[in-house]
């Protein structure tokens, strides 16, 4: 077993991309390799394997459907709080997870997962645009489709998929509802 | 575990029965005529209800499986979203009038009764993550609600993307330490945006204002979250969370105009619950508890105009209060009168009567006021 840089550039992107559409292909992609990598490392494949397929699964379309909606790019301030609150919430992570309870190679994994999801939250709680709210979440049920993956039960994994069909299903009905003008924003 | 000794109470068969009859009624009403259909949904939640308080009465649990009635006073819980829906399918305003929402209401309660039960706090996470998504996902697909449908999902979604990974560190750290601690953390923040507590209380609120099952959303997921956040691992936060909720509410009340005073008092009352799960012992159980069953009971008349009259009627909500402030005082005196000063800014003298009119709020009243008289025989005992 060997450090990768993955988790790495998976908190970057995280950090820096939560809440633009253009950046959740990157960020899926990551999460895929991550999860990827973390099979090979381990040994266990089924998990990471069906994860990385949901993944993959959820994103595409998601990445289809809000292509075709208007969407507004982030003014500095939600780009301000969105990289600052992210800053953050990496540096709690790190300091939260310790070393020595978790293995040495999970450990980047797990923050990388926690940094995708409190990114993720982080951009739909400050972005305007539903479209960025949107792809604010699907980052961050990437993240616990990712953590699912590596160290969760079935229950977890299980729950991350129907998180994924119904912000799927949501964003088709409900966005472009919004998006297109038929009610109000 | 008390056993009783009647043998129809110890039938194993109890909890399965209580749990999914909820979901066995979704199917019954969906094949119901129209004419039949309120009816037969008063009379379904009816015995769904009995079941439930069978189930509590002999401590029942489901082997092999994480649900089982909740330990001491909490569980008392298990019964209550099923007493509000009883309710909602007797008041004629908050009874829905459409096929469709009848029957995903009685999926609603069913969720947060099964979601109540779960010993397991990661299931537990998961089971009020799929009640919270349902009404949010009702409410988005609803004609003309897509963008409050939209920001309740958004809320339950990051709600449940905090609590359900709370959940899973806290089930892996097997040492006491900062996992466990950031579990704890995201646990209860999590479970608290689902449940509408703290700044995520006023879009909640509005989601209720449209008609049921979305009304009935705040009662049915503030039962099953209060139930795990009572025997969470972060009391403190608990607390902070509900004081929050209180505040808020109550400078709400202040200037709501006298439709909306009785629903923003059901969240107030939920506030002040939150902080008697957080303060923990006997009396914050019981003052849970006496605080969720006066929203339960009340919860499906606030549309009426039924308020949950904490200071101005010596009833159930009243001994609630009291008891908070009893355990507070024990575990954080310090909140004493940040809590209180709250209590007495969202409790204006109320115009009207407190529950509404009509022989359902005079019932309503009754049984609010044999409550008070329990509890303090309880206590007198």
């Amino acid at each position: 077993m060997m450090a990768s840089p993955l988790p790495g550039l998976l908190i970057a992107a995280s950090v820096v991309l939560s809440g633009l559409r253009g950046a959740l292909p990157w960020q899926a992609g990551l999460v895929v390799l991550t999860l990827l990598a973390a099979a090979l490392d381990g040994g266990a494949l089924v998990r990471p394997c069906l994860a990385s397929l949901f993944v993959v699964a959820g994103t595409v379309p998601l990445v289809w459907g809000l292509g075709r909606l208007e969407d507004r790019p982030p003014v500095p301030g939600e780009r301000i709080s969105g990289v600052g609150g992210g800053l953050m919430l990496t540096i709690l992570a790190v300091l939260a997870v310790p070393r020595g309870l978790v293995d040495a190679v999970a450990r980047p994994d797990l923050i990388a997962a926690l940094v995708a999801i409190l990114c993720g939250v982080l951009a739909a709680a400050v972005r305007r645009s539903v479209v960025g709210q949107c792809a604010g979440l699907a980052a961050a049920v990437n993240g616990l489709m990712l953590l699912a993956g590596l160290a969760g039960r079935d229950a977890v994994l299980a729950g991350a998929i129907a998180l994924q069909v119904a912000l799927l299903l949501v964003a088709f009905v409900c966005l472009r509802r919004i998006a297109w003008g038929r009610e109000a924003t | 575990m008390a056993v009783v000794s009647s043998p129809l109470l110890s039938l194993p068969v109890l909890m399965p029965l209580a749990l999914c009859w909820p979901f066995l009624s979704m199917g019954v009403l969906a094949a119901c005529s129209p004419a039949s259909a309120r009816a037969a949904a008063t009379g379904l939640s009816g015995i769904g209800l009995v079941l439930a308080v069978l189930a509590v009465a002999s401590r029942s649990v489901w082997p092999a499986t994480p649900f089982a009635v909740p330990p001491g006073p909490l569980g008392l819980l298990l019964p209550l979203p099923l007493v509000a829906l009883f309710l909602s399918s007797l008041a004629a305003d908050a009874a829905p009038a459409r096929q469709g929402a009848r029957v995903l209401t009685h999926g609603l309660a069913g969720g947060a009764v099964v979601a109540t039960a779960c010993a397991d706090p990661l299931s537990g996470a998961v089971a009020v993550g799929g009640v919270a998504m349902l009404v949010a996902l009702a409410t988005a697909v609803t004609r003309g609600a897509a963008r409050a449908g939209w920001d309740l999902f958004r809320l339950s979604l990051s709600g449940i993307l905090l609590a359900v990974p709370g959940a899973a560190l806290l089930a892996a750290s097997d040492a006491a330490g900062r996992l466990e601690g950031l579990g704890g953390l995201l646990l209860t923040v999590g479970l608290g945006t689902v449940a509408g507590l703290g700044p995520a209380a006023p879009v909640v609120l509005a989601a209720g204002e449209a008609a049921a099952p979305m009304a009935l959303a705040p009662v049915m997921t503030a039962i099953p979250v209060l139930r795990h956040l009572a025997e969470g691992p972060d009391p403190m936060g608990v607390m902070a969370l509900g004081l929050v909720t209180l505040w808020l509410m109550a400078l709400s009340i202040r200037v709501a105009p006298e439709a909306r005073r009785g629903r923003l008092s059901v969240g107030l009352a939920i506030g002040l619950a939150a902080v008697a799960a957080g303060a923990g012992g006997g009396a914050g159980q019981a003052g849970l508890v006496a605080l969720l069953l006066s929203v339960a009971l009340l919860g499906p008349l606030a549309r009426e105009g039924a308020v949950v009259a904490l200071v101005h009627a010596p009833l159930l909500p009243f001994g609630g209060l009291v008891l908070t402030l009893v355990a507070l005082c024990e575990t954080a005196p310090l909140l004493v009168l940040p809590v209180a000063v709250g209590v007495a800014v969202g409790s204006p003298l109320p115009v009207k009567g407190v529950f509404g009119t009509g022989w359902l709020g005079r019932g309503v009243a009754a049984l609010l006021l044999a409550g008070l008289v329990m509890l303090v025989l309880r206590g007198w005992r």
